[in-house]
């Protein structure tokens, strides 16, 4: 069985070679997710097999990110800490190689961005994490793993800090 | 679109047109089209305003805006109330979600 490896994007990795399908998130992990990583922009993580460490079957990027309350009713305020801004990280692109396809590189990729941002969020508080669904296909993967949609955003969708502690 | 940065000395009209405090240092240049520049001229002038600080300040609006929706949402009464809840309550993860984080445990290597 092929053991994977998730780690930080480095120059070693064949940024070139990624062909995910989607023009856009090919050309982001060529020519912009070192730069943004160096600028603490946002955080790159890629997969790998093992025995071809160079070889990236897929990247997502993690980063901090903010939603924003409007006045909730008392009862509810009451509850949760007094600012409006709740703290979050978000996963801003999620992609895997078209010849990685049919074996369930998705949702690996989901769950170590998902367990990586739990980390994250003992270190600086996260309450939720967000993510960012590039189209219909993205929206419906993201609902199939229980997120919910964020505010009326048709985009954007969101899952507890919470319920990925419960996944242990 | 050719795009470029460099540093360069201050130049007073630049540092004139620049919105924060800090000396315009650094340059940035871009070829467009000359039709580009030409509706950039008419709405520089309609604006009152020089070509250069009419493109600072569109340039900043825009990457203030765009920074923004990258890293913020804003939730309206209804969908905060939802949006809470649902954190008080952090539901189990699902079937799915549960059946690949096993599969992640299993397949990824220490």
């Amino acid at each position: 069985m092929t053991a994977y490896r998730f780690e930080p994007l480095t120059r070693n990795h064949n940024r070139a070679g990624f062909q995910c399908g989607a023009a856009v998130l090919d050309r982001y992990l060529r020519d912009f997710a070192r730069k943004d990583a160096e600028r603490g922009v946002a955080a790159p993580y890629v997969m790998v097999e093992e025995a071809a460490p160079n070889v990236i079957v897929g990247y997502y990027t993690l980063s901090a990110f903010v939603v924003a309350l409007s006045e909730l009713p008392p009862k509810l305020a009451s509850k949760m800490p007094r600012y409006q801004d709740l703290p979050a990280i978000l996963i801003g692109r999620l992609a895997r190689s078209i010849e990685f396809k049919g074996r369930g590189v998705g949702e690996l990729l989901l769950v170590d961005a998902l367990k990586r941002a739990l980390v994250h969020s003992k270190q600086i508080a996260a309450m939720a994490v967000v993510a960012d669904a590039k189209d219909d296909a993205a929206l419906a993967f993201y609902l199939r793993f229980g997120f919910a949609r964020l505010g009326d955003s048709a985009s954007r969708v969101f899952i507890p800090m919470g319920t990925i502690e419960k996944l242990g | 679109m050719e795009v470029q940065t460099k540093p360069a000395r201050a130049k007073k009209t630049a540092a004139r047109a620049t919105l924060s405090a800090v000396a315009a240092t650094a340059r940035l240049e871009a070829r467009v089209s000359p039709r580009l520049k030409n509706s950039l001229e008419t709405a520089a002038a309609l604006a009152g305003h020089t070509v250069t600080s009419f493109m600072i300040q569109a340039l900043q609006e825009a990457a203030e805006s765009t920074i923004e929706r990258h890293q913020r949402a804003q939730l309206g009464q209804e969908a905060s109330v939802r949006f809470v809840e649902t954190l008080l309550s952090a539901p189990a993860p699902n079937k799915a979600l549960r059946a690949a984080a096993a599969r992640h445990a299993h397949e990824t290597a220490a």
